[in-house]
């Protein structure tokens, strides 16, 4: 018999050790504890906020009205004000900044090309993307707020300011992504170049173009500083988006966490824990909306 | 018995200085009926900015006849191709010279629409590229920016054009399916049903 080199047989296929292994098992560490890092501050803020919120949410706590001075105990009136406010505020952002970031978008990298104006927008929505938030509020003071006073639309301003870079970054991502074939092969079959983008490139991309729209009202949502100067403060429910104070659950987070009262404190951590469910809500809702688009592109 | 002699005919033509020869072989038919030239291409040539991909092409093309280009790669076979429904207006800085015709009409004149042209010169790639839509919507795709919006009639057309690609038996009963759930032979064929709807 010919010799034999490994017990495994003729040929030794056992995984040879040495730097290769090493170097593998040190990878895999160092992965494992990122993800655990990872995990620590997400879980906590998470935790932290339903432990002391929960006590706070009743039904009381989301349908009453007014929000109840600082110095009512705990248990007593409830947010609704504030959640009108945030829905109403967010809503008309989204309304104002979606649809204007897709066009934007759509503009800069299907009908611009290299021209000088798609690349100043682009450049532009880089910029903007950074600009503080605080920033857009004062804008938005200065140029509605001081003319036409306090109202839940100069918040929807202030906030679609803040989404509108956001939407237009994360599409124009999107459609980057959309290959080439696919408008060749819409271009070839007689498409005009509207009927391209719709019929084609939209509906390849909606499922991230959702994805992104949808982070960016999540991420206005949780916005206080551009509020606070021109939606004002208030304690009772104003549906009238477009006149009088207003009032959303981030601010009331600010204003009632800063007060020395056990009861606004309490009334904080469930504003804080409401936002939180809201933005998941939103969350899963993007997801089944882009599992019903995307059902073709896998 | 007697063969019938095929008359073949060579067509040689330089594409490119440095590069291979593109050769264009048209077989002519059995029969002596009239050909009627569906394409005439004279002295084109192509650019993409400064590059010239294609020299100083000359064929024709003929009705009920299946023409081949064959040559090496980088021979400018695809660009020829992609100039017979316009699809090289799509690369920026593309440039066409000479004089290429569809039954008689220039399709480089001015005022003539890219759109328009491409919907009566079908084109099938290279890759498979079915759109992220179901198979159904694959085919109706054409008819449909064509104006067609009569359920039955779409019905038809997608039923016709994927017999006459030979899909029909496989995909009658999941047409609802995404068109990229397709394997690779599946999906081309697909294409050429849109293509021929």
């Amino acid at each position: 018999m010919a010799a034999v080199s490994g017990p495994t047989g003729t040929v030794d296929l056992s995984e040879t050790g040495g730097w290769r292994r090493r170097k593998n098992q040190i990878a895999t560490f160092v992965m494992w504890t990122a993800f655990v890092l990872i995990l620590v501050p997400l879980v906590w803020v998470i935790f932290t906020v339903i432990q002391k919120g929960i006590t706070a949410i009743s039904w009381q706590f989301l349908s009453s009205s007014p929000i109840p001075a600082n110095v009512a105990p705990p248990g007593t009136g409830g947010m609704w004000p504030a959640i009108l406010g945030t829905l109403e505020i967010t809503g008309f952002a989204a309304l104002i900044s979606i649809p204007l970031g897709i066009l934007g978008a759509v503009y800069i990298n299907e009908y611009g090309g290299n021209g000088w104006l798609a690349r100043f927008i682009a450049f532009l929505a880089d910029v903007m993307t950074g600009v503080p938030s605080i920033v857009m509020g004062l804008f938005i003071v200065t140029i509605w707020t001081l003319h036409y006073s306090y109202s839940g639309l100069a918040g929807s301003f202030a906030l679609a300011c803040l989404m509108l870079p956001i939407v237009i970054r994360s599409t124009y991502e999107m459609l980057l992504l959309v290959p080439n074939e696919l408008r060749q092969a819409s271009y070839a079959l007689g498409a005009s170049k509207a009927r391209v983008v719709l019929s084609v490139v939209l509906p390849a991309a909606i499922g991230g173009i959702t994805s992104g729209a949808l982070l960016a009202v999540a991420r206005a949502a949780g916005e206080t500083a551009p509020l606070l100067f021109v939606i004002l403060s208030t304690q009772n429910t104003n549906a009238n988006l477009f006149a009088g104070a207003n009032t959303a659950l981030s601010t009331q987070i600010f204003v009632n966490a800063q007060s020395p009262y056990v009861g606004a404190e309490e009334r904080a951590w469930g504003a804080a824990l409401t936002l939180i469910v809201i933005a998941f809500v939103l969350m899963l809702g993007a997801r089944l909306i882009t599992a019903r688009f995307t059902r073709y592109t896998r | 018995m007697e063969q019938p002699e095929q008359e073949v005919e060579v067509v040689e033509q330089t594409v490119s200085a440095n590069l291979p020869r593109l050769e264009t072989t048209v077989r002519a038919p059995d029969t002596d009926a009239p050909r009627t030239k569906i394409f005439d291409v004279e002295n084109v040539s192509i650019w993409y900015g400064p590059f010239k991909a294609v020299t100083d092409v000359s064929l024709p093309i003929y009705e009920h006849e299946v023409t081949a280009f064959i040559g090496s790669s980088g021979s400018g076979k695809s660009t020829v191709l992609r100039a017979f429904n316009r699809m090289n207006d799509l690369v920026a800085g593309a440039r066409l010279d000479g004089l290429m015709t569809y039954r008689g009409a220039d399709l480089y004149a001015k005022g003539v629409s890219a759109a328009e042209v491409r919907r009566r010169i079908g084109m099938v790639f290279q890759k498979p590229n079915p759109f992220p839509k179901s198979i159904y919507d694959n085919v109706a795709y054409g008819p449909r920016i064509n104006g067609e919006r009569s359920k039955s009639k779409l019905d038809e057309i997608v039923e016709r054009s994927l017999r006459s690609a030979a899909l029909w038996d496989e995909v009658k009963n999941r047409l609802k399916q995404s068109g990229l759930a397709l394997s690779g032979g599946q999906a081309q064929r697909l294409c050429i049903a849109r293509t021929w709807c």
